[in-house]
């Protein structure tokens, strides 16, 4: 089978598998929620089909087992008690497996075979046993609604045919193969929902042997089936194909007229249709001398005591339609596929999103180059036009990058399961809290951050909050809590992991650090430097090596993970009451508003969020120079001369700059030489052979073509901050483009 | 088998593996030829492992044209996958081959009756 068809399949099935553990959540906090129980049923419903349709055996029979649980829980059978919840959630982690085994196309394990069938087994203990479905009998009364049993006409006049199955016909789209569709899957499914009573392969369409395309499908089917599904679960059968195929689905006793319609709209000889009909006994032969004559008079354009041959018009007036089929049927050209509550969405390959931010990026630097040129010009109106078109690709810009935010909200709402399950199994109790589900990041970071994330919910559930008979004896609520919360905050996003647990213990993690020789003695760190110790490679204070955590590995791998998005994380702790990790990421890495900055030959950008102000560094203040230290308005403030830094070689100039940089609770001063305003620019890195230089992010192209270094400021905040720090030699101007 | 004769020109074909759309083309062209060049064409499926809808769309299509020629097709020694198919497209009067039913070891009647010719006890 070709790729598509299985990405739309298996995104699909990820969508509802999500839908299903988020409802089962919900369910075991509230088990009488009619909508989360209708919306479980649905979604393990639509899997089932859906696998059926591309022939997934296993897959589709194991969610039949669930679904047919669901069933009997939305019709108040079964109570959604906490062990059939936990059971449910086992399940659709099963049905996660399957969908992935159907999607790679491999055989399960020995094991998850054995813990299938065990756990059909217990969904079979659950389902009552109070002998045939009640609820099937109904539909089945349904269906064989009293008609008069000689005749075929009702009340009104109109006629009917006498037959109890279904007729379904189908001529299968041109495209169908090669899209990797095969109707045999189709059929085998059809066979599942009932009996083919009859099918008539049409070979009509199909050219000779020498001017067949023999990958394409000719091929057309007259069904008649017997079945006590419902039409949309016929109509769903082929609802992945439906667009591209002509396809007709007649009810039982359906109206004489419907079956005209049907034949006036196919493209085959209408003899030979009415024979197919007759012999598959659709119609008797009396019934189709009445559907030619119908569809005679249609043909002829007269409606002579006929009601309107609209289909839809039909279709409202057919007394076994249920109201749905009749919305269907009415919108089905421009259906949309929207699922209730979601609105219009668009699936767009991540690849062609970042071409396009790609492409807008070199926008943005030829627009720059263009204004530039318009400047030098000095033509006043060109620059004006340069100015309204720079404002454009700015908008676009933003557009593009936006096109790339997801809110996080989906993130931790997977933390859900995480808790409860993680929680449960170190028997503490523990509830989630999230707040700023719908601040948004870059799609990137979010798939990035969710590992360090994992960790240090994990960690928090471990080691932070305490088990409930150690809160009893604090007098703490016996209910842990654990938040996660994410907001933005200059020009970053900022995601934190707080919990009310016992917190850091600052001695031993000062203990450990001098054992492990990262603190000198004579050292006394502050609080803060001395909870940022457990950043450091190999660094746990835990006791006990748990399942989870407290290997040693943990800390410094997450914050190389955050740092490596150009991150920062720092750790809030106040023992006895919790700590707080705090993540802060940028909003994106693709392009950045910067502020441009001149030392020596060379250009820098600094981000301009980052930027507070920008001061003159006059001769009078060249007694404090020496010492890294200036007087900002009274406060001491801490500098780096990027020309030092960056081993510069022009001599100082007598005017000088500093550029006032805060990140977080952090601000320094960058000493330069020019300032050169406000700058849009697209980052482009640098490459694995500038990869471990401390200060430096990437780099970026000017309108004049020159290579402007991007200042990784939270580093070289670091640098400003600590004590001794060599100084790096790296020389910008060897990264020039010549 | 009927009487040869030089117009009743016999061939075989024998279809094996996959039947599909990925081997269609180069099976319409096998096909095509046995069409070409012979009166008389048993298409011998004993070894087919996998028919899929472009497969089938073949063995139909021929079968039409050996009809619209006046050519004789039969298809023998159908494997089960090849009957699956045929039922779920209500083709077997299509082509309108007997369907001999194999016995579990995977030999059908023919089987059967060619071994019997061969050891003399017909």
């Amino acid at each position: 089978m070709s790729q598509e068809p299985l990405d739309t399949f298996q995104a699909e099935c990820q969508e509802r598998l999500e839908e299903l553990e988020l409802g089962l959540l919900a369910l075991e906090q509230d088990p009488q929620d009619m909508e989360t129980i209708n919306g479980l049923f649905r979604a393990a419903h639509t899997i089932k089909g859906t696998a059926g349709v591309f022939g997934f055996e296993r897959l589709s029979a194991f969610t039949h087992e669930v679904e047919s649980v669901l069933e009997q829980v939305r019709q108040s059978r079964l109570y959604p008690e906490r062990g059939l919840v936990a059971l449910l959630l086992s399940c659709r982690d099963q049905i996660q497996s399957l969908v992935e085994e159907a999607v790679e196309d491999r055989d399960p394990d020995p094991e998850a075979v054995t813990v299938r069938s065990e756990l059909a087994k217990r969904l079979g203990d659950y389902r009552s046993d109070d002998g045939p479905d009640v609820a099937e009998m109904a539909e089945v009364e349904h269906f064989r609604m009293p008609v008069c049993a000689q005749g075929t006409v009702d009340g009104e006049g109109v006629e009917y045919v006498t037959a109890d199955n279904w007729h379904i016909s189908v001529r299968f789209g041109p495209d169908l193969l090669r899209c990797g569709f095969d109707p045999l899957a189709f059929l085998r499914y059809m066979r599942k929902l009932g009996d083919i009573v009859a099918v008539t392969p049409v070979f009509d369409s199909l050219p000779s042997l020498a001017d067949m395309d023999p990958e394409q499908c000719y091929l057309g089917v007259e069904i008649d089936f017997a079945s006590d599904a419902e039409k949309s679960e016929i109509e769903a059968v082929f609802e992945f194909i439906e667009d591209d195929c002509d396809l007709h689905i007649l009810p039982p006793r359906a109206r004489i007229a419907t079956y005209a319609e049907v034949i006036e709209a196919l493209p085959e000889d209408a003899m030979q249709l009415g024979e197919i009909l007759v012999n598959s006994g659709a119609l008797t032969a009396s019934e189709l001398e009445r559907v030619l004559a119908c569809q005679e008079r249609l043909r002829a354009g007269s409606d002579a005591g006929e009601e309107a041959s609209r289909l839809g018009q039909v279709a409202v007036d057919e007394k076994l339609v249920h109201p749905e089929v009749v919305d269907a049927a009415l919108n089905k050209q421009g259906r949309s596929k929207a699922r209730a509550g979601q609105g219009r969405w668009v699936r767009v390959d991540a690849e062609k999103l970042d071409q396009l931010i790609n492409q807008v990026g070199e926008l943005v630097i030829a627009s720059a180059s263009s204004s530039v040129l318009a400047q030098r010009l000095g033509d006043e109106a060109l620059t004006e036009s340069m100015s309204v078109t720079g404002r454009m690709v700015e908008e676009i810009r933003d557009t593009a990058l936006k096109l790339r935010m997801v809110q996080i909200g989906d993130t931790f709402a997977r933390f859900q399961r995480v808790v409860r399950d993680v929680s449960s199994e170190l028997g503490k109790d523990v509830r989630l809290e999230i707040r700023g589900g719908d601040t948004e990041l870059d799609k990137t970071v979010v798939e990035k951050i969710n590992d360090p994330l994992m960790h240090l919910v994990r960690n928090a559930l471990d080691h932070g909050i305490e088990s409930g008979a150690e809160r009893a004896a604090v007098g703490k609520a016996p209910e842990g809590r654990l938040l996660l919360n994410a907001y933005h905050d200059s020009g970053s996003i900022v995601i934190e992991v707080s919990d009310d647990g016992k917190g850091l213990d600052p001695e031993k993690i000062l203990a450990k650090a001098r054992s492990r020789g990262l603190v000198p003695e004579s050292h006394i760190p502050g609080e803060a430097e001395t909870y940022r110790l457990i950043f450091e490679p190999g660094f746990s204070t835990a006791e006990a090596v748990t399942n989870l955590s407290g290997r040693g590995v943990g800390m410094d791998v997450v914050k190389k993970n955050i740092e490596a998005l150009r991150g920062s994380v720092d750790v809030r702790s106040t023992p006895g009451a919790g700590a707080t990790f705090v993540i802060r990421l940028p909003l994106t890495l693709a392009i950045i508003d910067g502020f441009l900055v001149g030392v020596g030959e060379s250009a820098y950008v600094i981000p301009l969020e980052m930027v507070q102000e920008c001061i003159e560094l006059g001769e009078a203040d060249a007694a404090t120079r020496r010492d890294g230290f200036v007087n900002l308005r009274g406060e001491v403030l801490p500098y780096l001369r990027l020309r030092d830094t960056f081993g510069g070689q022009a001599p100082p100039q007598a005017r000088e700059n500093i550029v006032v940089v805060k990140c977080g609770s952090q601000s320094a001063g960058l000493v330069v030489d020019r300032l050169m305003g406000e700058f849009q620019t697209v980052i482009k890195p640098l490459g694995k052979l500038f990869r471990e230089l401390d200060g430096v992010s990437g780099a970026t192209i000017l309108g004049s073509g020159e290579v402007a270094i991007i200042l990784d400021v939270p580093a070289l905040l670091k640098v400003a901050s600590t004590p001794a720090g060599p100084p790096m030699q790296r020389q910008p101007e060897q990264a020039r483009v010549h | 088998m009927g009487r040869r004769s030089q117009k009743q020109k016999a061939g075989k074909l024998v279809l094996e593996g996959e039947v599909s759309i990925y081997q269609a083309q180069e099976i319409r062209e096998r096909l095509q030829n046995a069409l070409d060049q012979f009166a008389v064409i048993e298409l011998d499926l004993s070894g087919v492992t996998e028919l899929d809808t472009a497969g089938f769309q073949l063995l139909a299509q021929m079968k039409r044209d050996c009809n619209k020629a006046g050519k004789e097709l039969r298809l023998t020694r159908h494997p089960p996958a090849v009957l699956e198919v045929f039922s779920l497209y209500g083709a077997e009067q299509h082509f309108g081959d007997p369907l001999l039913l194999s016995a579990d070891d995977g030999t059908t009647n023919q089987d059967r009756e060619d071994c019997q010719h061969e050891s003399g006890t017909a």
